[in-house]
């Protein structure tokens, strides 16, 4: 039996019907070489995986944070068949000014005041806006990975998953793999943890219970401390990206103790 | 009803990783492709009220960056025949010879990619779209999408492991 060579990739994506699939199935069992070509095709897609979706856990430039909340501009309004080479080298030429506010922005960030007040640490720092890109850190941990992507989302395990499950917000054992930020209600109603995970290259993010587990909406790597060697731990401080978010998604105030103690035994 | 934009705009940013992430397989330098995410963002601010709830907001937005993306190689190609068109062609012949010698890196393999072939595999192997979204996103059949991911596949693996001519 001849098997096209679409028909087998698209069995190994799991696309076909029920009916398909158990003809194939059948032609498999039957054909070892089959089986290898549509082993070639999960590799292909397996490989394909492992080089783009490191990208997931790269620092967001906040040049397109701020894109989203920004207002539209003149340019994007444009008929598309001349918007694109003029947006492009607009974004280009901006993109050193951008550079230069996010810098300014995260020191004026730097000193809580106003509706941050509540955010006992929101320090940020320019090395955010550096865009450091530390994908590896979470892939490579000898505690073995902390984030896998299931269903396009990714989700906590290992050391993150319990400590977003188990321990209080400023729980801090200063070598916990861990360290909570600040506990709250989102919008939609679920609870949101925002964490940083200590390590070389520290990262800050902001995970919400979904489907009994931690998804983790936002990753982004935590500022160095300014002042290295000094007292002051960088395990406190948490990129823009996150605090963004969070003002986002925060229903109220933040849970205190109690409140968070008691969604916890409640499994969240 | 629409959605407030609000909401929309939460959604867009828990989204951009997977759009950079599209946009780097589209793209193989990464200030080009945080480029193409940049432009779709602004464009999708000035037909917010475009949005169907309901639908899919990262096929919509992976609609937008494709696009962006074909505006910009069209553009590129054009300024590129205007400036130097010999060069041009001797750099095509060049990399057709290296590929033949060396394996190339995935990335590299991936930039070689006719467009419409990497855009079925950055939507359907990177991205994890089924057949029929990727169909949508592309505006085509779907069996035009199996073909060309099928293309796209057997040109990867080539490219990748210096075999002759993909599967016979």
């Amino acid at each position: 039996m001849t098997i096209p060579e679409e028909t087998l990739m698209a069995y190994a994506d799991g696309e076909l019907d029920p009916e398909a699939r158990r003809e194939i199935e059948a032609a498999i069992a039957a054909d070892p070489e089959l089986a290898k070509r549509v082993e070639r095709h999960q590799a292909l897609r397996r490989k394909i995986g492992s080089e783009f979706d490191p990208v997931l856990m790269e620092t967001v430039p906040e040049s397109l944070v701020s894109a989203v909340h920004g207002a539209p501009s003149k340019v994007a309004g444009k008929p598309a068949h001349e918007a694109t080479v003029t947006d492009l080298r607009r974004v280009r030429a901006a993109r050193a000014a951008e550079a230069k506010e996010a810098a300014a922005s995260a020191r004026r960030a730097a000193t809580p005041r106003g509706r941050w007040t509540w955010f006992e640490w929101a320090a940020v720092a320019a090395s955010l806006a550096a865009g450091a890109v530390i994908a590896h850190f979470v892939l490579r941990s000898p505690d073995g990975a902390q984030l896998v992507s299931r269903d396009g989302q990714l989700v906590a395990q290992g050391d993150l998953d319990k400590a977003l499950s188990n321990q209080l917000a400023g729980d801090r054992g200063e070598d916990a793999p861990v360290h909570i930020g600040v506990s709250f209600r989102s919008k939609a109603g679920n609870y949101c943890r925002t964490f940083v995970m200590n390590g070389s290259s520290p990262m800050g993010g902001l995970a919400c219970r979904k489907n009994d587990a931690w998804a983790v909406e936002v990753l982004a790597a935590s500022p160095a401390d300014a002042s290295a060697g000094g007292e002051y731990r960088p395990a406190t401080s948490m990129p823009a990206a996150v605090a963004a978010a969070v003002e986002q998604q925060i229903q109220g105030e933040p849970l205190d103790t109690l409140q968070e103690a008691e969604a916890r035994a409640d499994g969240w | 009803m629409s959605q407030p934009a609000g909401e929309i705009r939460e959604q867009l940013v828990a989204l951009l990783p997977r759009l950079r992430r599209f946009a780097r397989a589209l793209s193989r330098n990464v200030d080009d492709a945080d480029d193409l995410v940049q432009v779709a963002i602004e464009r999708t601010l000035t037909r917010l009220d475009q949005w169907r709830p309901g639908t899919r907001l990262d096929s919509w937005m992976f609609g937008i960056i494709k696009n962006a993306w074909i505006d910009e190689v069209r553009s590129r190609r054009r300024r590129e025949r205007v400036l130097a068109p010999e060069e041009a062609g001797a750099q095509v012949a060049d990399a057709a010879g290296e590929a033949h010698i060396e394996r190339l890196s995935l990335a590299a393999a991936m930039d070689r990619l006719p467009d419409e072939q990497r855009l079925a595999v950055a939507l359907v192997l990177v991205e994890g779209l089924a057949y029929k979204e990727a169909a949508e996103v592309l505006e085509v059949p779907i069996g035009t999408v199996t073909s060309r991911l099928a293309r796209g596949r057997e040109a990867l693996e080539a490219l990748l492991g210096g075999r002759e001519g993909g599967t016979s």
